[in-house]
């Protein structure tokens, strides 16, 4: 049973991300002895602060809501392989000046991601302290509208990180007794792109950079309960802009802390439910945090 | 794990807590006299703020030319004799906000509209002298939202 609440932990990252289109999501994987697993969260967030590159926080009162509703899926295939996607559905409101303070919305595809996964680390006999491991590599399509190419005054319609992004990252898991930790790392370079962009009236070529998060989790487990929380460090490098525009960026860093209680309604279902803040841990820079109400509801296949 | 290391990881997690430095962002001034400045086609010009944006309203300026010679007290205007464009940027987040709006008024003399910052944080306006080509020469006026 620790296992399926392990899977819902790192299903987690359903928050809302730093600024607009959001971070790079974790991966839906299987990480206990499920042969398929099928995820869908949705989370409300509401964007609190913009922090500036000098760590300068300022408070957002425009009423900046977020909504993603997500399907991911993962299945195992030839033992310790697996693939997965998640396909995000975004709404994005505010305040916006066109209408004198109303609240406007934009919704559309977020940015989809593909991941493939291989467990190097199998838990076929007991160890005291080996974990589990899998490794993973994720690819980020562009397929949501990115801040960078918005037209809309408020950027409502910015909801993704508009390019092709590849990563790699290994997630490592331990059960201790009742209790359960898990560790996953994740580095990802994002890819340059041209474009032409009203907002720096013509072409421009933007560049971002390596990025990468680091999650730290534990749980506690009942029968049919899981206490679990999670801190995850984000971290991407400067986007530089060049063209009709050159402007070489800054570094964007925050944290999101993530609390859950999540049920086990049968061997088959589960749901959970989840507040994400970005407002409680590290040093932001460069960056909008928000907090976030998640509820996901799962249900896998045993193999 | 033992009440003891659960206590630990709290007092490790806490001291890595988030230390906000809430600072308001001071309120649009005018800039006077020759703050944005081409020096290759040796002109000034003023930027004077008719109704500065706020976070859920759009505002709008007036552009007036005039010659980097003139030291007048009210210079006279002067056509650039090219096209202008006003870039709103924000540096750091590598990313711009919506066109704004550029009618011209008289011969040397703009308003700009629809200047609206899609979120608080340091920005630029970007002045800019523009041909067929593209931008011949840039002025920039770093401004707080």
């Amino acid at each position: 049973m620790k296992k399926i609440f392990l899977v819902l932990l790192f299903s987690g990252k359903a928050w809302g991300a730093a600024c607009c289109g959001g971070g790079l999501a974790l991966p839906a994987l299987i990480v206990g002895d499920d042969r398929a697993l099928l995820t869908t969260s949705y989370s409300y967030s509401e964007l609190r602060t913009d922090v500036s590159g000098d760590g300068v926080w300022r408070h957002r009162d425009d009423h900046s809501l977020s909504q993603i509703l997500r399907i991911e899926g993962a299945q195992i295939f030839k033992d310790r392989y697996q693939l997965g996607t998640s396909v995000p559905l975004v709404q994005r409101s505010a305040q916006t000046a066109e209408k004198s303070g109303a609240q406007r919305s934009s919704t559309g595809l977020g940015d989809v991601s593909l991941n493939a996964g291989y467990e190097y680390l199998p838990e076929w006999d007991y160890s005291a302290w080996r974990p589990r491991g899998l490794g993973f590599l994720q690819l980020t399509l562009p397929t949501g509208t990115s801040i960078y190419e918005s037209d809309d005054p408020a950027q409502l319609d910015a909801r993704g990180r508009g390019f092709w992004a590849l990563g790699a990252g290994t997630a490592l898991n331990k059960n201790f007794a009742r209790f359960d930790t898990s560790l996953i790392f994740e580095v990802h370079r994002s890819m340059a792109k041209k474009t032409r962009t009203a907002q720096a009236a013509g072409d421009v070529t933007i560049k971002p950079g390596w990025g990468g998060t680091l999650t730290a989790g534990a749980g506690w487990n009942t029968a049919h309960y899981r206490l679990g929380g999670a801190l995850t460090w984000t971290y991407e490098d400067p986007v530089d802009v060049s063209g009709a525009i050159e402007s070489s960026g800054a570094a964007q860093r925050y944290a999101t802390a993530l609390a859950s209680v999540s049920y086990l309604y049968s061997d088959d279902w589960s749901a959970a439910l989840a507040y994400s803040d970005q407002t409680l841990f590290g040093s932001p820079v460069n960056s909008t945090l928000s907090r976030a109400a998640v509820f996901s509801l799962q249900r896998k296949w045993a193999r | 794990m033992p009440v003891r290391q659960w206590l630990a990881l709290l007092t490790l997690c806490l001291c890595a807590c988030a230390r906000p430095n809430y600072q308001d962002a001071p309120p649009p001034a005018d800039s006077p006299g020759c703050t944005v400045r081409f020096t290759a086609a040796g002109l000034c010009a003023q930027m004077a703020w008719e109704n500065p944006p706020t976070k859920k309203q759009m505002g709008s300026f007036f552009l007036t030319f005039h010659s980097a010679l003139d030291k007048s007290a009210k210079p006279v205007n002067v056509d650039p004799g090219v096209d202008i464009g006003v870039v709103l940027w924000m540096p750091r987040m590598g990313h711009g906000s919506a066109a704004v709006r550029i009618t011209p008024l008289a011969p040397g003399q703009y308003r700009v509209d629809k200047v609206f910052f899609a979120m608080p944080g340091d920005w630029e306006i970007r002045f800019q002298l523009k041909n067929a080509s593209g931008v011949i020469e840039e002025d920039i006026l770093s401004f707080t939202f």
